[in-house]
Parts: C-alpha cells; structure tokens; sequence
C-alpha cells in the first residue's frame, strides 16, 4: 500500500509539477511547527510539573514530620514546665479504688493514680498522670515550695517519687522504665516522702500570644501611616519628578531584605524603647515597630491600587453634586477601596506571621511564657528558629509549628479572596 | 428672556489642544437649551466649564468670560457653583450604597443630619424624578441593583436633591434602550418648568424634541445657535444644514 501510495505520488509530481512542489513545502512546515510546538509544549509541562513536584514535597516533609506532633495541647501549653515537689498530707487515709480500665493506662490500686505512655510536645517518650480517684490521697497534697495546699492534675507529666514500703523499705519510682513500672512501683510503697511532678512543656502558647501582640501593634502603627500614605499620593499628590522619585522609593523598600530592617531597626527602636517603655534589650515593642516599617511600602502600594480602581466617575459625581475633595475621599472613594484595604491587611498579617530574621533581632530569640510588651520573646517563626538553633535542632517540633503558620496563612488568603470577591462584586454590579 | 449664562470670546485649551474657540453665546433661564454637533467637537468641554469640573484636568486652560447670572463663575467657589449647577453624566453613575443614601448624599455633604429633612427631601427629589412609584419599597437596597434608566433617573434624582437652578446633562441617554431614553425625554420635559436645562445629546431627534434652543457645534466653534423650531427648519449656514440632515458627522 505505501509503495503504492510513493508511486501514485510521483507520477502526480511528473504530471502537476508545481503544485505537488508547493503541498510538499507546506507539508515539511507543517510538520516541523509541529515538532517545534511539541518541545516548546513538552519542555512547559516538565518545568511546571518539577517546580509543583518540589512545592508538594516541601509540603509533604512539613505534614508528615509534624502531624504526630500537632495537638491541641501544642498550642496551649507553656515552653517552659513548671515543676511541682509535693508531699502528701499527714493524716490522708486510704480507700478501696476501683480500676477506671482505660485505655493503655496502668492503674495503681494501691493510690488510685493511673499512668500512662505518651510523648510530649517535642516528641521526647514521658508517664503522664491519666487518672485519678476522687478520693486519692493525691487529690490533697502540700506543694514543697509554696507550703500550701494543692493537688496532683491529670496531665501532668510524672518526674519521679521517693516512697517507703510496709517494711520500711525504700522505693524509688522513675518514669525511664515506662507507666507500668509506675503503677508496680506505686503499689509497692505505702508513704510517699518525696514527689516530683510538671505541667507539661514544650508549648508554643507564648509565641502564638506574641505573635498576635505584634499583628495587632504593628496593624496599629502601619495601617493608619499606609492608609494615610497611600490617600495622599493616590488622590492629592501632582504628578512630577518628586511624587514620582517617591513611588520608586517606595518600591525599592519593599525589595529591601527584612534582616536589614532587622538591626536598623533594632538599633533606632530598641534604644527608644528602652527609654520609652522601660524595656530592656528587644521586646515586642520594638519588633512592632521594626515590622512596621518593612510593611509600609507593601501596605501603601497596595491600598493605592485598591484607591486607584475605583471608578472617576464616582469621583466625578460626588464634586459635581458640591462635595469637596476631601469629603469625596472619605465618603466615596475610601469605601469603595476597602477591598484593596483589607488585601493590604490580610497581606501584612501573613508578612508579620511569616517575618523572622527582623524580629531575631527586634524583639529575641528566648522563649518565654509570660508575654509583655515590653519584654523579649519569640514569635511562632523565630520559636522554630530557636528550635533548629541549639545543639538538637527539633525537626518535628519546627515542622508542627510551621503546619500552624500554614494554617493561617491559608486561612487568611482564602479569606483575602472571599471578601475581594465580593468586593469587586458589589462595585461591578 | 433673562440670560443666565453669558459666554464671551471663551476658548479652552487642553495643553495644545485649542478645544474651544471664541464662543460667544447667551444661555436663557427656564430653557432647555440642547448641543449638537459631532463627536470631539467641544460641546461637552463647554458643558463642564458651567459647573468648573474642566478644573479638575491638569494643563486646562481658559481664557474669555463666563458668567453665571452677571457674576463671573470664577469668582464663585466651585463647590458653592456645583450646588447650583448640577451635571447629569453620560453613563448612569450611582454610588454603590442604597438609594436614600445616593440622594442624601449631596445635603449631607452640605451639613444636613436631620432625619426628617433627609427624608422630605429624598422623597421629594424622588417624586420629581419620576421613580417615587418604582422605588419607594426599595429606598434602603443597593442603587446598583436598578436598571440602566433607573439608575439614570437616581443620578437625576441625586442632582435635583441640591435644589439647583441649572442641570446640565452630558449625553443622559446615551448608554440607554429607547424606553428608556423616552421616560428621560418626558421628564426634561417636566423639569423644564423648574429648571434651566443644557443637554449634550448625539441624537438629533431629541434636540428637536425636548429643546427650546439648539446651538451647532463644529471643530471647537459654534457654526449656528438659535431657536430649535427654526435651526432645524431652515438652518442658515450650509453646515448645520449637511449635518442636521445626515450629511455627515
């Protein structure tokens, strides 16, 4: 057939010669565009699919070292565990205990305590009190330090107990061999002369309030200096070489990188805090500041587009019906670019969620549990910072930390979305 | 017929565009006074100088008299001046808020808080308009929501809101089906008795019908303005005649 075929094709060449010259032109063009399309085609596909390929495993490392360690408890426990020594009451008394038969909890009839194997929130193998009897002796006990009374909590993690048997043999109980040899050890004793237990530790609490002090100070600070800024140079500002010098400024600053901004800022903000507020090195204050003013260009560039989007012909009916300048400002065109607003603020939270080498110096890198002002402490980045810092950098606990900062972020941008939807909606209709 | 508007020797530059040259034309009180010619030939510059919005352009210059009853509407501050002359913009422009809002907006940026003036006056200005009847269930919805010629009518409504004794109208229906336009048309016709009216319209038909006066206009000048009735039945120069009757433009 194909020989067939060549054969009829060249006698059709001896009898129409020029056309059969012009289709087999037009046939080889045809065919290399095609070749040439199919690389440029292949080549798109390759690049887009490695670039989404390495996004998604960065995506997958985070969930799957983190996951495991992402509770509840992450978010709202302290970094630092408290330690309580407690004795028990002189004049306690036993009951019979009945075994609440819990799931993987070892349950210590003798006391009425169960315990149980758990990790904590940096993943590290501890006994965690799982029950107690409403009637335990460790219900009542006297806390070594403090003098006072108090009571054992489920939840607190087991450090170790010194008890005395019926014989007045010794019992050492340590966490290292696991709940069970807990509970045994427990049931062996019948005083407990010395008691060790924490709240547990490792918590992101105190970074997650800080990192809320320094959305809403630095929201504070940059929104009303943007806004302002970007009005002025949206709707007053002439068009010249000086209102055009600083739009480039302002462009530039944003390109600046933040650990820039990091020790300028630190050595302006941080002296003035100091003097101000009475703080002493960084504090929140002073990275509320230092992040301000990385977000300004963002926050002015932004609201200037959202201002610049709403139609002249608002502008124009609003003078023509005798409102001033300023009065069409603010009654027309600023509610109008609340969408390109908002953009600018939902914008500047995922920045200052996401800022970390500025505020390494602003506001430093110890994790704290008690949130001022005018004290150091670390925001949820730099708290991954300081993980990956020492000597044992905590893969898992970075990665859980990151998943709550994704979280966010997510959130946010979806909710940027939503909401300029249905901005731009409501204008266009 | 007391004038209004006096116009002498104006000419308008946008940078080195000469838009309008020496103009000179009385505007009468209680008229509807219509321009045509075709497009870019400077009647809607003209029709911003009325209320000053041609200030609003950078590198705009203008030179002559333009007075507004004797008084030179320079020396009247442009926002005093815009509550007097109103302007009615070619594409229907309401502000995104409800319709009681649009109205009230022009008094309260005047001052007026009172609930019950608000009121009387959207109401009135309303009635005026010619929508009381398709609005008054709806006063608090989203003015966006109304049709292409509602929302020309709300515009109208807005303007008439500022008790103005001018209203200047910048092609009202050209961005509106022939309904419409003719429910736009019967109302200048109904505004005329309160209101000296300007409007810059592209269709012919609606100069002659809604019209006292008509002034051509061609490439910047004024080729012929007189009655209505008698610039389209004999028109005196051979140019309003071409274009009147189709000839070009």
């Amino acid at each position: 057939m194909k020989f067939k075929k060549i054969i009829n094709g060249f006698l059709n060449g001896i009898k129409h010669p020029v056309s059969t010259f012009k289709n087999a032109v037009r046939k080889s063009k045809k065919n290399s565009r095609k070749i040439k399309d199919g690389i440029i085609n292949g080549v798109t596909y390759l690049f887009s699919t490695v670039g989404i390929v390495i996004l998604l495993a960065i995506l997958i490392f985070i969930f799957k070292n983190g996951f495991s360690t992402l509770s509840f408890d992450l978010l709202t426990d302290n970094y630092h565990a408290k330690i309580y020594n407690t004795l028990l009451v002189e004049d306690f008394t036993f009951h019979e205990y009945e075994d609440p038969n819990l799931k993987d909890v070892y349950f210590s009839s003798q006391w009425g305590v169960g315990f149980i194997d758990t990790l904590d929130n940096e993943g590290v193998d501890i006994v965690e009190i799982a029950y107690i009897d409403k009637l335990s002796p460790f219900m009542n006990v006297i806390d070594y330090g403090t003098h006072e009374y108090t009571s054992i909590k489920v939840g607190q993690q087991f450090v170790k107990a010194i008890l005395d048997g019926p014989n007045g043999e010794f019992v050492s109980v340590l966490p290292k061999y696991g709940a069970e040899a807990v509970a045994e050890g427990f049931d062996l004793g019948v005083i407990i002369t010395d008691m060790t237990t924490s709240s547990a530790g490792g918590g992101i609490r105190g970074s997650i309030i800080t990192t809320i002090y320094l959305i809403l100070l630095t929201l504070a600070i940059a929104l009303p200096l943007g806004i302002g800024a970007a009005i002025y140079l949206s709707e007053y500002a002439p068009v010249n070489r000086v209102t055009n010098t600083i739009r480039s400024m302002i462009d530039m600053i944003s390109g600046i990188p933040s650990i820039v901004f990091g020790f300028v800022g630190s050595a302006v903000f941080i002296p003035f805090m100091n003097g101000t507020i009475g703080s002493d090195g960084g504090s929140i204050a002073s990275g509320a500041l230092t992040l301000a003013i990385i977000l300004l260009p963002v926050i002015i560039r932004t609201t200037e587009e959202g201002l610049r989007v709403v139609p002249q012909s608002f502008r124009n009916a609003s003078l023509a019906l005798g409102a001033s300048e300023t009065q069409t400002t603010f009654k027309v065109v600023l509610p109008n670019a609340l969408g390109g607003i908002l953009a600018a603020v939902l914008l500047s939270i995922g920045r200052i969620i996401g800022e970390s080498a500025a505020l390494i110096y602003a506001v430093g890198t110890s994790i704290k549990d008690q949130i001022a002002i005018n004290q150091s402490s670390t925001s949820l980045a730099v708290h991954i910072w300081s993980v990956m810092a020492g000597d044992n950098p905590n893969f898992e606990l970075s990665s859980a930390i990151s998943i709550v900062i994704l979280l966010v972020v997510f959130i946010l941008s979806t909710i940027v979305k939503l909401v300029t939807k249905r901005l731009n909606k409501k204008v266009e209709k | 017929m007391e004038i209004l508007f006096k116009i002498e020797n104006l000419n308008l530059s946008y940078g080195d565009n000469h838009v309008l040259k020496d103009i000179n034309m009385d505007l009468y009180k209680n008229q509807v006074t219509a321009f045509i010619g075709p497009s870019g030939c400077g009647k809607s510059t003209l029709l911003r100088c009325f209320n000053r919005m041609n200030d609003l352009i950078d590198n705009c210059k203008i030179n002559g008299i333009l007075e507004y009853e004797n008084q030179d509407v320079n020396s009247i501050p442009a926002m005093e001046l815009r509550t007097k002359v109103g302007m009615v913009f070619q594409s229907p422009n309401p502000f995104p808020m409800s319709i009681f809002d649009n109205i009230a907006y022009g008094p309260r940026c005047q001052g007026i808080k009172n609930k019950q003036t608000l009121n009387t006056i959207v109401i009135n200005a309303l009635k005026k308009a010619a929508l009381y009847d398709e609005v008054k269930d709806r006063l608090k919805d989203n003015a966006l929501g109304l049709s292409g010629g509602q929302q020309q009518r709300l515009c109208i409504a807005r303007c008439i809101a500022m008790e103005p004794s001018v209203i200047l109208m910048d092609e009202p229906t050209s961005a509106l089906d022939p309904i419409s336009t003719l429910k736009i048309e019967e109302l200048i016709f109904e505004l005329k008795k309160d209101y000296t009216i300007i409007i810059v319209t592209h269709n012919m038909g609606q100069a002659a019908r809604v019209s006292d006066y008509t002034a051509f206009f061609l490439l910047g000048e004024v080729v012929e303005y007189a009655e209505t009735s008698n610039l389209f039945k004999n028109p005196k120069n051979k140019k309003t005649e071409d274009y009147i009757t189709g000839r070009f433009g």
